[in-house]
């Protein structure tokens, strides 16, 4: 696989055109705290993105497998779905790095073998995009959950003396 | 832009008595006129301040505790943080003014791998500031040297302390290097923070470059301009005897320093410089936590509609019977 | 409301282009998840608000008065006149910065405006406009800006993000207090009829019926029946929780939270418990059946119209003083605010722990007494019997809730009692706790649904010291003495933390309580059974 070895010397700057995609998601002015990583300001936020894209860009030169990178997309999904983004907006990072890799390697993409490597190498950048897709929609499930449970939660002994609360699940969950 | 718009005004401060001093028949308004003008403002308009703040009440008392209270007896009180008479406030305004106890305080939101947040110490805003206002208070007791004919003692024991490294020739004098180095770091924080380059105006950048042509003034004619000091001594006695004389071979570098300190005085009561005086006055700082133990009068306690309990049970009168609530009238 | 559709390019753009524009334009977009519904009418015409009508946030119109800009110049300059902290806090910031990242909104959101010293500056700036002499000669070069429509919506968005919970002041070289800013803005906000449900109408049932639920006295006197036989179902224990009586020596104060939501009616019940072990001559009362105070959020005058009742009861019920419950903004009213606004109490007695005669004499203006203090006056004097190990199904941290802790200095009180009846415990990491503590995120009436998004960022700072303890220490409960607390940090720790619940102090003191005659199978306050030698033995 020569395309994953020429991803792995560019990935610096793979990376950092990466993360100023996600970070330019952001409100203008917002993006530029996010985007100040060197010890300025930092934040969970800017922080948990920065670092995860990281690791899941290593991982997908690695292998195909989704299972690897689950838990650091989900760290990412999970701050972008309580932000202000259409479901679009927040997961459309992941197939942005189809672009900026092949901006990137645009004078070593030539002949079609390499073409071919490229392709398979974006049906793992697939496999990401579904994969956040699928986190997202739990993330916002899980919030509509929350959301439920709260409403539960405030009346929960109104409720529960109502019957609406089995006693077998005293606790309201 | 804005940093822009601030230099240039300076820039422009600093220009006016160069070239204005060296017109005959200024000199006077440079040098006597504008300095008296200065004071005055400075002085009426500090004191407009603070009578204006102190006149407005206080409606209540609403200390921010930074430490556990005064309960039972067995729980330790810390008196600093949350004071519960006025020797503790006195303690912990003296720490506040004197030391900036709050910056002292300033973490830096950052994170560590892991990735946990942790809130680290973040020490350079309070060391600068304390070491701008601090030289700056030091300079200023310096110059007594030439405000007054009788020097008093102790501003040649404070001098000596100042240049006990004593570096070069003429002694330099610790208070000025650390003034510059304060104030550096102050206008650095704003340029390259980008949450403070955000936040600033016009209204912070001016003064910092302002007070940094002050110093600057100040220093060549200590360092390296050489100012003839006999005649700026007389000068400026005369001045403050109220009987303005301005003998020959005063630089116009002088003018300069003179008219910005001018400017700043001008400034300062107009400006966001007045936290000199509000930092005694903060409410959230100079009270004491005692609330529960002394009552807190508000002077203006508005009457408001209320709603009493025998219009509350007149309401539920029926509700309540037939619950077996007790009842004031059946 | 996000309705710009992005295209693949759009999104894959790389090219980067800071706002030249600075933070002066007020134009706010409101986007879904992040702002709160407008006060009904109903409501408003009950409290006899200014021009009630009916509309909502995500009009275009918010059909201002005619003169609505005279109104709130009249309204700042009033107050100007009215609080010297207004005055001084809008004159002395020199924009250190050193407030900026310590606002759990700007970290969570990265929203520059969320930055205390910016949210301070969205009034600053119309005040220098308008008030100062600098501001009215060069304008925008002094950093002043023009009252506008744009600038009102800009505040109601800005000033109902900030939960009041008073961070920024602690780190502030002049001690200035964001919060005290946020109260002033809404009061002006109030003036134009611009309130938000959540806090208008908790605030219309708490004046009518005594509570925020709007619950009437029969149903809360259903509501303390029903605890007492829970509690018995418990502990084999018939408890007398009376209501409205006379003559009792102390009356009890809860948030209305306690007696109906999960996790607070756990706490309620330890209340009982606990009250009924030292034979505590007490009543709760159906007309004072608030202790919370959604007036705080809205207006001082709101504030003292909600919290007369409380002394007016007192005085009908002839008692000799005030227990407070745990309950976090009730505390800043009931400690800096109701002496002031509604005393002098000198119809009660300075408050006098019947049990142990412990004189709160640090209350003896106010006569109220906080339960967490009162508890560990008890437990001092070993009047309790407690049993550690009743809490071993916990691994216990404790959240500082942000009133008690800066409004208050509340700290080593309820750490006492936490030391005193649990055996696991683990503080969150130093910066996080105590003054420096982190709002739950849902403060000051903004815990709504439709603000849920902007609180999961608000509470992230929360969560994720709670989680360092988790996945360190293996804590799976967050103690706290806050009824928003209870309601609010459930589901943020459901989104970011799974696994860690929360409690209030005394479900866990109601725990390790042992009481005589409990029956032998009694259980925990959650109806669970202890966590015992045996019982681990059998697993």
């Amino acid at each position: 696989m020569k395309l994953i070895e020429k991803l792995r010397a560019e990935k610096a700057g793979i990376i950092e055109d990466w993360q100023k995609l996600i970070f330019n998601s952001y409100l203008e002015d917002g993006s530029i705290f996010f985007k100040s990583q060197q010890n300025k300001f930092q934040n969970p936020v800017g922080h948990t993105i920065s670092n995860r894209l990281v690791t899941i860009f290593e991982r997908l030169l690695e292998s195909s497998d989704m299972d690897l990178i689950r838990t650091d997309l989900d760290d990412i999904i999970h701050i972008r779905s309580v932000q202000d983004f259409s479901p679009s907006e927040a997961i459309g990072f992941t197939l942005g790095l189809k672009g900026i890799i092949r901006s990137r390697l645009s004078s070593f993409l030539k002949n079609k073998s390499e073409f071919d490597e490229l392709t398979a190498f974006e049906n793992r950048i697939d496999h990401l995009s579904l994969l956040a897709f699928d986190l997202y929609v739990g993330c916002r499930e899980k919030i509509y959950e929350i959301k439920a449970n709260e409403v539960k939660r405030k009346y929960f002994k109104l409720l529960d003396r109502s019957g609406f609360i089995d006693p077998e699940r005293a606790d309201g969950k | 832009m804005k940093l822009f718009i601030s230099l240039i005004l300076v820039l422009i401060l600093i220009g006016i008595p160069l070239i204005g001093s060296n017109v005959s028949g200024l000199v006077y308004l440079f040098g006597v006129i504008i300095p008296y003008i200065a004071i005055l403002t400075f002085v009426i308009g500090m004191s407009v301040r603070v009578l204006k703040w102190a006149k407005i009440p206080v409606p209540f008392k609403i200390t921010t505790t930074c430490g556990q209270q005064k309960s039972l007896p067995w729980i330790n009180n810390n008196n600093l943080e949350s004071p519960h008479n006025t020797a503790g406030v006195f303690w912990r305004m003296a720490l506040e003014v004197l030391f900036f106890r709050s910056l002292f305080r300033n973490t830096r939101t950052g994170l560590k791998e892991g990735p946990k947040i942790v809130y680290g110490p973040d020490k350079i805003l309070w060391a600068a500031s304390l070491a701008f206002h601090w030289s700056f208070l030091v300079i200023f007791i310096r110059h007594f040297k030439i405000f007054l004919q009788e020097v008093p003692q102790f501003i040649p024991l404070l001098e000596s302390l100042d240049g006990f490294m004593q570096i070069g020739l003429p002694i330099l004098f610790m208070t000025d290097a650390a003034l510059l180095l304060g104030l550096t770091v102050l206008f650095l924080r704003r340029i390259v923070d980008p949450k403070l380059r955000y936040i600033s105006l016009v209204a912070d950048y001016f003064p910092l470059l302002l007070i940094i042509g002050i110093a600057l003034t100040g220093v060549w004619m200590r360092y390296f301009g050489k100012v003839d000091i006999i005649s700026v001594k007389q000068f400026t006695l005369g001045l403050f005897s109220f009987q303005p004389i301005i003998p020959d071979g005063i630089s116009a570098i002088f003018f300069a320093h003179l008219f910005l300190v001018s400017a700043l005085l001008i400034y300062f009561p107009l400006s966001k410089l007045v936290h000199f005086g509000g930092i005694f006055l903060s409410p959230t700082r100079n009270m004491s936590n005692n609330n529960r133990e002394v009552r807190h009068i508000n002077p203006w306690n508005p009457k408001v509609k209320l709603h009493t309990y025998e219009e509350w049970e007149d309401e539920f009168r029926d509700v309540m019977k037939a619950a077996d609530m007790p009842l004031e009238k059946e | 409301m996000s309705e710009k559709k992005p295209t693949p390019e759009s999104v894959a753009q790389i090219e980067f282009t800071p706002s030249k524009q600075g933070w002066e334009d007020p134009k706010t977009e409101f986007k879904k998840g992040t702002f709160n519904w407008a006060a009904i009418q109903k409501s408003q015409e009950y409290l006899d608000l200014p021009n009630p009508r009916k509309w909502q946030t995500t009009d275009e119109d918010w059909k201002l008065p005619d003169n609505w800009k005279q109104i709130i110049f009249d309204g700042l300059r009033d107050r100007l006149d009215r609080f010297r902290s207004l005055k001084l806090f809008m004159d002395v910031c020199v924009r250190c910065g050193a407030c900026a990242d310590k606002c759990h909104f700007f970290i969570g959101s990265g929203d520059p405006k969320n930055m205390p010293v910016l949210r301070a500056e969205l009034l600053r700036s119309i005040y220098r406009k308008e008030y100062t002499l600098a501001g009215k000669i060069m304008g925008k070069m002094a950093g002043g800006r023009e009252l506008t429509v744009d600038v009102i919506k800009e505040w109601f968005y800005y000033f109902y993000q900030c939960t009041e919970c008073r961070r920024c002041s602690v780190f502030c070289p002049y001690g200035i207090d964001t919060a005290e800013i946020t109260m002033i803005v809404r009061e002006l906000l109030q003036l134009l009829g611009l309130g938000i449900d959540w806090i208008t109408t908790p605030a219309a049932n708490c004046f009518r019926t005594g509570n925020h639920l709007g619950i009437q006295p029969h149903g809360f006197q259903d509501s303390v029946d029903f605890a007492v036989d829970d509690l018995q179902d418990i502990t084999g224990i018939k408890v007398d929780a009376p209501v409205n009586k006379k003559g009792a020596e102390v009356l009890f104060v809860v948030p209305s939270a306690d007696y109906f939501g999960d996790p607070h009616y756990f706490g309620f019940l330890g209340y009982l418990a606990l009250f009924h072990e030292i034979g505590l001559d007490y009543t709760l009362s159906a007309f004072a059946s608030e202790g919370g105070n959604f007036g705080l959020f809205h207006s001082n005058e709101m504030m003292k119209r909600l919290n007369s009742k409380i002394y007016m009861e007192a005085k009908r019920l002839g008692v000799k003083w005030i227990l407070g419950a745990e309950c976090g903004h009730m505390w800043r009213v009931l400690h800096q605010y109701m002496d002031t606004m509604n005393g002098p109490a000198d119809f009660l007695e300075v408050p006098k722990s019947p049990i142990t005669g412990t004189v709160f004499d640090y209350a003896k203006s106010t006569k109220m007494v906080h339960i967490c203090e009162f508890t560990a006056d008890l437990i001092k004097n070993n009047k309790l019997k407690l049993d550690k190990s009743r809490n071993n199904q916990w691994n216990v941290t404790f959240h500082d809730s942000c009133n008690p802790a800066r409004a208050m200095g509340l700290l080593d009180e309820p750490r006492y009692v936490i030391d005193n009846v649990v055996n696991k415990f683990h503080e969150m990491p130093e910066n996080t706790i105590r003054e420096q503590t982190f709002c739950c995120g849902s403060g000051s009436g903004i815990g709504t649904d439709e603000n849920f998004e902007m609180r999961m960022r608000g509470g992230l700072p929360r969560a994720n010291a709670v989680k360092h303890v988790h996945e360190k220490h293996g804590v799976n409960v967050l103690s706290c003495i806050c009824a928003i607390d209870k309601a609010t940090l459930p589901p943020l720790l459901e989104f970011w933390v799974p696994g860690v619940e929360v409690c209030g102090i005394h479900e866990l003191v109601g725990n390790a309580l042992v009481m005589k005659g409990e029956k032998e199978d009694r259980t925990d306050m959650r109806n669970e059974p202890f966590i015992t030698e045996e019982s681990k033995k059998d697993e």
